[in-house]
């Protein structure tokens, strides 16, 4: 029976340890952290009056706890639910709506916390959530283990990892123990793993990335070292210099930190004795992979021994447990250089000039990753050759069987049982190449935002004249945003103050930056009969019309703009 | 770096680090406005703008507070609050 209890039990003698350089200066044996959560799985049997959980939700920073909450859970044969901490999310209000509609998906039993969550927070949380009771697993109170052991496993769900950042229906990717053993071996073949390596991890522990990393070099036998994502962000470089001193090897991150570092380091320069020359592989995944961003990095960090070889483009998801594609490790990252117009699904990708008007970086993502089987298809499951743009299908035993509750007909599957992940990219040379999305979601920092969030709140912004808009994911080479259509028949001042009280709105109550509202006349957003919003056709219509400034465009202004004329 | 004086204009300290993260002037930014409407601003800028804050004032923000609707003035406040505790 595959059971990631078990996994993690037999990986614990191996000596490993989870280390936290910031607020200890020895690790915790693996082994420890174990003995404690078979305490902290007795306290919670406690709490609930002797009945075993079905479901946990785990809501802590990064640490031991957290660690600890979620392998109590799975010592008590429950799932684990990981929750989203506050940030991103403006208002606390808005924050514990989020969780109370996870926490009735997930229909957990008990949501542990810890001390790193504050007081008000945390009785914020507990009014909002009532009567599902918090556990606090800051300590394990008591000092037995659980009668019984872990019987489940294979088929039974592990880990529920719910997509952030939805403020209306959260969707709970399953996964499965055999799911999840699956997908952490994954992580550790894909990179070339060695007993002298270690993720180094200042990624929320929530997130998938920052998960099913920890887990999988814990599950190899080897070691993990946790920072807390305001650590990274707070002070980046500090956080840097901690890195390069602990045993981590390996750190994956969004695209967005490495440029976060960049500009640190310009600001100013590291301590001459900064060693990155451990570093043996930097991830960066979870938002799209800028060339800039790459090459940046690797211009102000060489000089201190970041070797050519450490940064790495990846592609992962949740459904997937964690990595889709992943490069060979010891190789350089590469890009290319395409035509921007001839991204969409079914055309046929064309080199351009870098540099050139019109044309768009895009970097290599590497090929399928260990158990992975990748295709580049329609939503039949037809197969797209080499170098036509397309969506990427997934199968393989780390990828889920769908989300929690959602019926057959809404699962994204291919008639064939492959994963349709939504993202459009094309295959050369069997190496997988990003350019945008099919569905209607953006992720910016590493966080999910979808459409239809977006539509809603910009539709019930006071003031506003007109219902129908059209949230577009938007991607062009830079980093994605959301721009919001949206039809009026007030004059051009009014509509920009209320386009901008809209954005702003959209700001507060999501926390997402990067959106634009554009005022359009009434009857450019192309929809159903029924009045259903056409995205795609939007998205289409709005690139062909061309968004400047914030205002759109007739054509003639669009032809100017462009730089040339076509 | 060198403390606050005493008797500090401490909006005017909270201003000058917001406005020096999305690259304004620092008269583009009112007191009255949320965080989050900053023009050019993100959740990144704002944490970053707390710790020149909390170099220059000494003083400890909790991550919290970001998680609250608040205005330019709240957080002025709340460092004149902490600098006061500290004294």
């Amino acid at each position: 029976m595959i059971n990631l209890w078990n996994i993690m039990a037999d990986a614990s003698a191996r000596g490993n340890a989870v280390y936290q350089p910031l607020r200890a200066d020895d690790g915790m044996p693996l082994c420890q952290v174990l003995d404690r959560a078979e305490r902290t799985a007795s306290d919670v049997l406690a709490t609930l009056n002797g009945r075993p959980p079905r479901r946990l939700g785990v809501l802590a920073d990064n640490g031991e706890p957290w660690l600890r909450g979620a392998l109590a859970a799975l010592r008590l044969d429950a799932a684990f639910v990981p929750l989203p901490r506050a940030v991103g999310f403006a208002g606390a209000n808005a924050y514990a709506e989020h969780l109370l509609r996870i926490v009735t998906n997930a229909e957990l039993d008990a949501v542990l916390v810890d001390s790193t969550l504050s007081r008000a927070m945390g009785a914020r949380i507990a009014r909002a959530l009532d009567p599902v009771p918090l556990i606090d697993v800051t300590e394990p109170a008591g000092t037995r283990a659980p009668a019984s052991y872990p019987c489940q496993g294979d088929d039974a769900l592990a880990v529920i990892q719910y997509t952030s950042g939805s403020t209306s229906k959260p969707k709970g990717v399953t996964l499965t123990h055999r799911n999840v053993a699956a997908g952490l071996a994954a992580v550790t073949n894909g990179l070339g793993w060695t007993d002298s390596d270690a993720f180094g991890i200042w990624i929320p522990l929530f997130h998938d990335m920052g998960l099913f990393a920890t887990l999988s070099s814990l599950a190899s036998g080897s070691s993990v070292c946790l920072w807390r994502p305001a650590d990274f962000v707070r002070r980046p470089l500090a956080w840097l210099a901690s890195f390069a001193a602990s045993p981590a090897t390996v750190m994956p991150a969004p695209n967005f930190c490495f440029d976060l570092l960049v500009s640190a380091a310009r600001k100013e320069p590291p301590p001459a004795d900064l060693d990155l020359s451990r570093w043996r592989i930097a991830c960066n995944g979870a938002e799209p992979v800028q060339r800039r961003s790459l090459e940046a990095f690797a211009e102000v960090f060489g000089p201190y021994g970041l070797a050519a070889t450490t940064l790495m483009p990846v592609y992962g998801m949740a459904e997937a447990t964690l990595v889709v594609t992943a490069p060979e490790p010891g190789g350089t990252w590469h890009s290319i250089s395409v035509d921007r117009d001839r991204l969409r699904a079914g055309d046929r990708v064309a080199s351009r000039r870098r540099g050139a008007t019109g044309a768009r970086e895009v970097v290599a993502c590497g090929r399928a990753a260990p158990q992975i089987q990748l295709r580049i298809a329609d939503e039949d499951g037809t197969l797209l050759a080499d170098g036509v743009v397309g969506e990427v299908q997934i199968t393989g035993p780390a990828v889920t069987s769908g989300y929690l509750g959602l019926p057959e007909a809404a699962q994204p599957f291919t008639p064939d049982r492959w994963l349709r992940t939504g993202d459009l990219a094309f295959l050369i040379d069997r190496e997988l190449y990003i350019v945008g999305r099919l569905k209607d979601m953006i992720t910016v920092r590493g966080q999910n935002f979808y459409a239809e969030d977006v539509e809603e709140i910009v539709r019930t912004t006071p003031g506003i004249d007109r219902p129908r808009n059209a949230a577009i994911a938007w991607i062009d080479g830079a980093d994605e945003r959301m721009v919001v259509l949206w039809e009026t028949a007030l004059d051009a001042d009014a509509a920009r103050v209320l386009a901008d009280a809209a954005r702003d709105r959209v700001r507060r109550l999501l926390g997402l930056e990067a959106v634009e509202v554009v005022p359009v006349p009434p009857a450019t957003i192309p929809h159903t009969t029924s009045g259903k919003v056409q995205r795609q056709a939007a998205g289409q219509l709005a690139l062909d019309r061309r968004i400047v400034d914030g205002r759109w465009c007739d054509d003639a202004v669009a032809l100017v703009t462009d730089g040339d004329v076509r | 770096m060198t403390r606050v004086p005493s008797g500090t204009d401490y909006l005017a300290v909270v201003v000058a680090a917001l406005a020096a993260e999305v690259d304004l002037d620092p008269s583009q930014i009112d007191a009255g406005q949320e965080l989050a409407t900053i023009e050019g601003i993100d959740s990144v800028k704002i944490l970053r703008a707390v710790v020149r804050v909390e170099e220059e004032c000494r003083i400890a923000v909790s991550d919290d507070f970001l998680f609250e609707t608040a205005t330019v003035r709240d957080l002025a406040d709340l460092v004149t609050h902490l600098v006061e505790k500290a004294r």
